[in-house]
């Protein structure tokens, strides 16, 4: 027996330490470092500077007000879809996410072709650009939430004679609190940490944000100090987002049957048919006609001028985007097997937390936090691409986590205990029943990080040696020389490869949906 | 000789401890487990698998202690109420699956598989995926697997509770036939009193972890205490 724990504990270490030893080398110690510096570097306040005052306000505003414009629109449209079932909801709800797994950089360019200079620049292109990426993440969260909700109290309070719109807001709003807030944080932290929407739609010095600073500040400027005061700001602000997120997310779950009854479906089929009609003329007017924009272009300013250097950069972004995902499942899977087979509840909730955590810092302040930590991974030809796959894989463990971890929720501990039961030991149970039952968790969770590594941009700007072109840095250095006919073929390229990936993840969630029993 | 003996079992469970004295199965033998939600029939399952470790005590199969050994040695096979088959499997492959495990060569593995298939009535299924299958036809497909791998006892918790009644009379009778024609052991934990009194030779009754009675079906119908047979009646 004791050699038996001995093992144990063996096989525990082996399966939690790589990622242990990732998040803590390559996440916890550069951001560490990066709040050490800020007190010890720095010699002036940027807080006297007036300019830096203003951006910072900007920075916020702009994120309060997208991320109200985000779950506004977001709650409408979970609530038509889930509770007035207008047509093409299911279409809606998909769209959600590939509008949400698109570059920022490919929306800007989508918004500037469609709305033009005018309107696109300054508060309209800003608020409709983080509008475009952020909107999937509400209407998913609340929508999910209206789905899941207690509908029992609301058939009551009914059939006591409370009217629906009452119902409404005193018990079906109160019980998507925790969705609401949740969904209104997620949607401030991405908009307050987008760097291209604002870089591209922004338009000048009056629309800059904390992120374009920092862009600013390490890229062209070269001011380090002034980075790393920018980079700590938004890592502490991220780091009290992370954690309100965290006490929002209360895990409630309904047990047993749910009543089917629908308090709020709209019987008038004519209300339902006009009100689907209006709000796809609303989301199309606003949403859709970027998306077409982007496409037309694409197609129609293709030269084969740029075929041979588009290839070139699509086997490099091929490459990174291969490493990102084996880096990335090496060691999440082992971590996560831990988890769930071998019983591993005490590192549970905290380790989670640490695998999850980078998703709540900017791209660019983790990059940063890394150069500076590591000095040796940028400007260098050898290790540079080792900090574009760090800094990507960082980004793309805890999008690819939430695939495996939905995977492995989904396996019943009882076929593990049948296949123990006909004589199977540890390693048979892991190739016989789990490994297949895992597969498509597994490749989802690998398209997920593909498609993230096919879009990122900033470790490309940190990092990358010369010599490397990928898709997302070709179209990053065809916009910012107003080399447009470029930028529209690399985008192109980029979006066919994401509706491919976005294609193959439908059928994948929907096989997995039919599959079980 | 008695297929399975358990002599003096402790299992703790946080504050929750079963006590089994002594308990033998013969071959050939199906003993029933019933008992009131938290009695400890789970426990007891848990215990006899592997599953949660014994505070002291002895539990043998086939003469061989088995108390320490890990569940893939005991030779235990287990089967629940849902059957939980491998979905990626056929349902021929489900059926070879404990017999694979033993390195059994594909053939030989498949002449067996089909063998227990016709058994169960089942034959046309084999090249079927294992979710394309119906609740009965899997529950059989499940009862096939745990018979073929050729493990001295049977361990079925609660095995007809998720089938429709004229489909759970047809697999009660199948599995007292393969019980007695196999010379297996058989341990049914249930709540339902009918599946024990058509299957069980005796069945044990489970109260705050203490056995309360262990009689057969009929002598349990006609138990002076009425505690007893309320268990049973409910």
């Amino acid at each position: 027996m004791d050699t038996d724990y001995e093992q144990k504990i063996t096989m525990n270490w082996i399966l939690t330490l790589p990622i242990l030893v990732f998040m803590v080398s390559f996440f916890v110690l550069p951001i560490g470092n990066l709040f050490l510096l800020s007190s010890s570097v720095v010699t002036e306040n940027i807080f006297q500077d007036p300019y830096f005052n203003h951006v910072l306000r900007f920075t916020y505003l702009q994120a309060a007000y997208s991320a109200f414009l985000s779950v506004g629109f977001g709650f409408v449209a979970a609530f038509l879809i889930k509770e007035w079932r207008i047509f093409g909801g299911n279409l809606l709800w998909s769209l959600g996410l590939l509008f949400s797994s698109l570059p920022s950089i490919v929306v800007a360019l989508g918004l500037l072709g469609s709305w033009g200079p005018s309107i696109g620049f300054g508060w309209t292109g800003i608020l409709i650009g983080h509008l475009f990426l952020n909107f999937g993440i509400p209407m998913r969260l609340i929508g999910v939430a209206l789905q899941d909700r207690n509908r029992t109290p609301e058939l009551l309070a009914n059939s006591l004679g409370m009217n629906k719109r009452r119902v409404f807001f005193k018990i079906t709003l109160p019980q998507l609190k925790s969705s609401l807030m949740a969904s209104w944080i997620l949607s401030f932290l991405y908009s307050s940490t987008s760097l291209f929407i604002v870089m591209f739609l922004g338009g000048g010095p009056r629309f800059t944000t904390l992120e374009v600073l920092l862009y600013e500040a390490v890229k062209l400027n070269l001011n380090t100090p002034k980075a790393i005061q920018i980079a700590s700001l938004q890592a502490l602000i991220g780091g009290l987002l992370f954690l309100c997120y965290y006490r929002m997310q209360k895990r409630r779950v309904q047990e047993g049957q749910q009543p089917r009854v629908n308090l709020f479906l709209m019987e008038k089929n004519w209300v339902r048919v006009s009100v689907s009609l209006v709000f796809w003329i609303i989301t199309f007017s606003v949403l859709g006609i970027p998306l077409v924009f982007i496409l037309k272009d694409a197609v129609w300013d293709w030269s084969s001028n740029f075929t041979s250097s588009l290839l070139h950069a699509t086997a490099s972004s091929l490459k990174i985007g291969l490493c990102v995902v084996v880096l990335g499942n090496c060691i999440l899977y082992p971590f996560l097997h831990y988890i769930y087979r071998e019983k591993g509840n005490l590192l549970r909730s905290g380790s989670v937390w640490l695998v999850i955590l980078p998703q709540f810092f900017s791209g660019a302040v983790v990059a940063f936090a890394l150069s500076v930590f590591y000095p040796s991974l940028r400007g260098n030809d050898e290790w540079g691409i080792l900090g574009v796959v760090l800094t990507q894989t960082l980004f793309a463990i805890p999008l690819m986590y939430f695939a495996l971890n939905e995977g492995f929720e989904r396996m019943a501990q009882e076929r593990f205990w049948i296949a123990q039961s006909l004589g199977a030991n540890r390693w048979q149970r892991f190739f016989h029943v789990e490994l297949p039952g895992m597969r498509r968790p597994l490749l989802l969770s690998m398209l997920i990080g593909f498609g993230f590594s096919l879009g990122e941009v900033v470790s490309l700007l940190l990092f990358a040696p010369a010599h490397l072109q990928t898709l997302s840095l070709t179209l990053f250095q065809a916009m910012s020389r107003y080399r447009f006919q470029e930028a529209h073929a690399a985008t192109g390229v980029l979006l066919v490869m994401i509706v491919i990936l976005f294609l193959i993840m439908g059928s994948l969630e929907e096989k997995d949906g039919s599959g079980q029993n | 000789m008695a297929l399975v003996k358990i002599n003096q079992l402790k299992v703790r469970q946080g504050a929750f401890e079963l006590s089994i004295p002594e308990l033998r199965i013969e071959a050939g033998q199906i003993l029933g487990v019933m008992g009131k939600s938290g009695a400890g029939k789970t426990t007891f399952l848990h215990a006899l698998m592997g599953f949660l470790p014994i505070v002291s005590g002895e539990i043998e199969v086939r003469g061989q202690s088995v108390g320490n050994l890990s569940t893939e040695k005991r030779g235990i096979a287990l089967m629940f109420q849902k059957p939980w088959l491998f979905e990626h499997q056929t349902v021929i492959e489900n059926v070879g699956f404990g017999l694979a495990i033993q390195g059994i060569p594909k053939e030989a593995r498949l002449v067996q598989a089909r063998d227990w298939l016709k058994k169960m009535q089942i034959a046309d299924l084999e090249e079927r995926k294992a979710w394309e299958v119906s609740g009965g036809q899997a529950q059989r497909v499940a009862l096939a697997r745990a018979m073929a791998v050729g493990f001295p006892v049977l361990l079925l918790d609660e095995p007809f509770s998720a089938v429709e009644a004229p489909l759970r009379k047809d697999l009660r009778k199948l599995v007292r036939d393969l019980i007695q024609e196999s010379q297996k052991a058989a341990i049914v934990v249930s709540h339902d009193w009918r599946d024990l009194e058509e299957l069980a030779a005796h069945i044990m009754v489970l109260d705050r972890g203490k056995i309360i009675a262990n009689e057969t079906p009929q002598n349990l119908k006609t138990h002076p205490d009425l505690q007893i047979r309320s268990i049973c009646e409910s």
